[in-house]
């Protein structure tokens, strides 16, 4: 069940109306855990079971990790823990990826080795909601957060259906005290809420697959012959979808959660307008970044290790991050680009410190130019089912194609101009506010007025349904 | 206990606001199209096929199955059929431009189907060097993934493409764009209509049909050289392979050769000669093939561009065909 589609309408108001029923707090969570674990089977029922194992297993070995006596026993702890969440998504995601890549390690030393294929099916959200679970055990290890007293609040920590299958990726310590009193949306919250999930469904469905999507296809699909114009059209095309697209679920999950009285985090926040890498990772899949920064870049050493080992930390998370996306060496590479990115980017602001002419609103706003073209020929290999496609697209970018004949039509640039060039001057010009202080300061018709042109363009824009982007991941 | 975020001001006027603009606009906006000669039409996605198949399955015994290609697509009306041979359930489930055989194939391994079928065999598909396999292929892989919950999503879907005409694809703004940038003037209807039952209903009046015929020619001459003898004996044990799986658990099937007209008619007989390929083919499986020239009510029926039958001319040859079954008693 996605956000953009008819079920999910019905299954929400059902939500919201059993969710303002007369019973107790804890009856309102048990039927929220009920209706999220409904929410996922909806997509393949067996699958509940993961959520189960990993509830269950977190869940035990973060209430035995205060009674365990040393240090040893805690680290044995939190290593099932890691076990149980790296497995499953070892597993499920990274199975056929491994093999194939050993079997292709046995073939360059000379071994005929020929690995069969599983036919295993990703769980949805896999990765967001393990993500979830380690960093409960993590910080119960760290002894930064205490074992919680409910397993149902845990449990609806790691099934809260809004954002189960694609974040933003929350903290136990965010969202365990909002289980402890009864919540629920005021009419200000609802009214909010609502205009939230209007948004989200706006981004995902008219911009994202209504506008860009069906002429990314054609552009990636024609790499190996794009031009200049093609090329550049698809590359900013998919930066605007993917964001689009994953923006637009983040939004409508916090959107969902709003209503039923929970506060989920801000998981973007302007990201075409960052001024630098450090920037951007602050500004997009803020949840992710910080996960990331937190776990595994802190872990690794951070920056209290000299120069050498603060960039190779950074690379480090940046790979490991781009392995996070799907089992693919194109997310990696993906990964190494922002990892050079920030490499770069602590360079050369260490080279030009104290320099006059790299300061200023001119610099600042060439940095941002620079920041989002360097970002979008990063979402080539992203993009890009092999490294084939995505050099045949790079190459088109700079005109190695020679004068090839355009594939996508005068139209779809026009679309391409207007939706990116929009999104851009919009995000620079609110780069340093929030979506509620942009909301806060329109007067109220203006904004009835915009949520019904979002509204109309919902209903006239029935473009091919896809499922969001990051559900695969 | 964390605050939550909310954002000042009249929220209930906002949003009456909001919906009543939105409501008003949308009246507009469906009243402009249907002004325009638009009229409601069904999208043909897999979801929809994967429904209709489920529901061909649910029928059970009663269940006749209509598969093939767009000819038995716009030909073949379950409805016209249902009124001659009230005793069973039609289902619509070809697919344009697509080889029949995946479909059957997969009817015939499915021990869940335990109705009847009714192959439409287009020669291009049937005698052709490259039949079509990759959509109905890609459908049917569709069919066994799909959620529990698409089927329930297909319909709520259908229910408001079948009343609205906003819900077009040739009314939704990046095909306004389209028109409007490209050709500088408003979207005009098509000929083709989707009923919710898959029946596609063809108005040869909105479409050029010399440039349809000149179409189906083309892609006709560029097809290349047509199979050999060894090759369409190996797909005539196909489909006799898959006609014993279904007969085993009861099934029939009926092959037909669809109507086609005019010059395409006569470049299709000389590709395919009928002895060389068609008679060979209805010798060689076990179930009865009809060839439209050999039943004169369905002979004198004329395709609207060569290749298809009007909506029209499709209730009268579907009448005639459902007849013609009843008369030879092959679903009773």
């Amino acid at each position: 069940m996605i956000f953009n589609s008819l079920s999910f309408a019905i299954f929400l108001l059902g939500v919201l109306c059993l969710h303002n029923l007369p019973v107790s707090w804890r009856v309102k969570k048990l039927n929220l855990v009920l209706v999220s674990y409904l929410f996922y089977a909806a997509w393949n029922p067996p699958f509940v079971a993961l959520l189960l194992i990993t509830t269950v297993v977190d869940w035990k070995v973060a209430n035995a990790m205060p009674r365990a006596r040393t240090l040893a026993g805690r680290r044995a702890l939190l290593c099932i823990s890691l076990l149980s969440n790296f497995g499953l998504l070892g597993f499920f995601k990274y199975a056929n990826f491994l093999t194939e890549n050993f079997a292709l390690l046995m073939r360059s030393l000379g071994v005929d080795y020929h690995a069969p294929r599983l036919d295993i099916v990703l769980p949805v959200g896999i990765s967001f909601y393990t993500f979830e679970a380690m960093s409960y055990t993590i910080n119960i290890y760290r002894g930064t957060l205490k074992p919680w007293h409910s397993l149902l609040d845990f449990a609806l920590f790691i099934g809260f259906f809004p954002r189960m299958v694609a974040g933003p990726i929350m903290r136990a310590e965010y969202f365990l005290p909002q289980c402890v009193e009864p919540r629920a949306a005021t009419g200000k919250q609802l009214g909010w809420g609502l205009s939230l999930l209007v948004l989200g469904l706006f981004e995902k469905s008219v911009l994202a697959d209504g506008f860009l999507a069906p002429l990314v296809d054609q552009a990636f699909q024609s790499a190996a012959t794009a031009g200049v114009v093609d090329a550049w059209a698809g590359m900013l095309a998919f930066a605007g979808q993917i964001f689009f697209d994953f923006s637009g679920y983040s939004i409508c999950a916090r959107g969902v959660g709003l209503c039923l009285g929970f506060n989920l985090p801000d998981n973007f926040r302007f990201p075409y307008a960052a001024c630098g890498f450090r920037d951007f990772w602050q500004r997009w899949h803020i949840t992710l970044s910080t996960w990331l920064r937190d776990y595994l870049y802190i872990t690794l050493g951070g920056n209290r290790r000299g120069t050498a080992r603060t960039l190779f930390n950074l690379m480090a998370a940046m790979l490991l991050g781009g392995l996070w996306h799907g089992a693919s060496w194109t997310f990696v590479a993906w990964g190494g680009l922002h990892g050079l990115y920030l490499i770069g980017e602590r360079l050369w602001k260490r080279w030009t410190a104290g320099m006059k002419m790299f300061e200023g609103e001119v610099a600042k706003f060439a940095g941002i130019v620079v920041t989002f073209l360097l970002v979008s020929v990063a979402w080539v290999p992203f993009r890009s089912q092999t490294f084939g496609e995505a050099f045949s697209m790079l190459a088109g970018l700079f005109g190695f194609h020679g004068h090839a004949p355009s594939v996508l039509r005068f139209n779809d640039l026009v679309k391409v101009a207007v939706v990116m060039g929009g999104t851009c001057l919009l995000q620079y010009l609110v780069r340093d506010s929030s979506l509620r202080s942009v909301a806060e300061r329109m007067p109220w018709w203006l904004r009835g007025l915009v949520l019904a042109l979002m509204i109309v363009a919902l209903f006239v824009t029935p473009g091919e349904d896809r499922a969001f982007i990051y559900f695969q991941f | 206990m964390l605050p939550l975020p909310e954002v000042d001001g009249p929220w209930l006027r906002t949003w009456c606001v909001a919906l009543v603009l939105a409501v008003a606009a949308l009246v507009g906006y469906e009243q402009l199209w249907r002004s325009r000669g638009f009229e409601p039409d069904v999208r043909d996605r897999a979801e929809l096929w994967a429904l209709q198949r489920e529901r061909a399955i649910r029928a059970g015994r009663g269940a006749v199955v209509i598969i093939g290609t767009s000819r038995a697509l716009l030909g073949l009306d379950p409805k016209v059929m249902e009124e001659v041979i009230p005793e069973r359930k039609f289902f619509q489930l070809a697919i344009r431009g697509s080889s029949p055989v995946p479909v059957f194939r997969d009817f015939a391994a499915d021990p869940a189907f335990v109705g009847d079928l009714i192959c439409e065999l287009h020669p291009m598909t049937i005698f052709g060097p490259h039949p079509a396999e990759a959509q109905p292929v890609q459908w049917l892989e569709f069919c066994r993934h799909r959620a529990w919950v698409s089927d329930i999503e297909t319909w709520l879907r259908i229910q408001f493409q079948q009343r609205l005409v906003l819900e077009v694809m040739e009314v939704t703004p990046t095909s306004l764009l389209r028109n409007l940038v490209e050709k500088r003037r408003l979207p005009v209807p098509g000929g083709y209509r989707l009923r919710p039952d898959r029946f596609m209903l063809f108005e040869a009046a909105r479409v050029d049909a010399d440039r349809g015929e000149a179409h189906w020619l083309k892609g006709l001459r560029a097809m290349g050289p047509p199979i050999g003898e060894a090759e369409l004996a190996r797909r005539c044990e196909e489909l006799e392979r898959c006609v014993q799986r279904l007969k085993a658990r009861g099934g029939r099937v009926v092959f037909l050769r669809m109507v086609s007209s005019g010059a395409l008619y006569e470049a299709e007989a000389q590709a395919w000669p009928r002895a060389r390929y068609w008679d060979v083919l209805s010798r060689s499986v076990s179930m009865p093939a009809v060839h439209f020239k050999d039943v004169p009510e369905l002979a004198g029926i004329q395709c609207g561009e060569g290749s298809h039958l009007e909506h029209r001319d499709a209730q009268r040859f579907t009448r005639a065909f459902a007849a013609e079954l009843r008369k030879r008693g092959l679903f009773p």
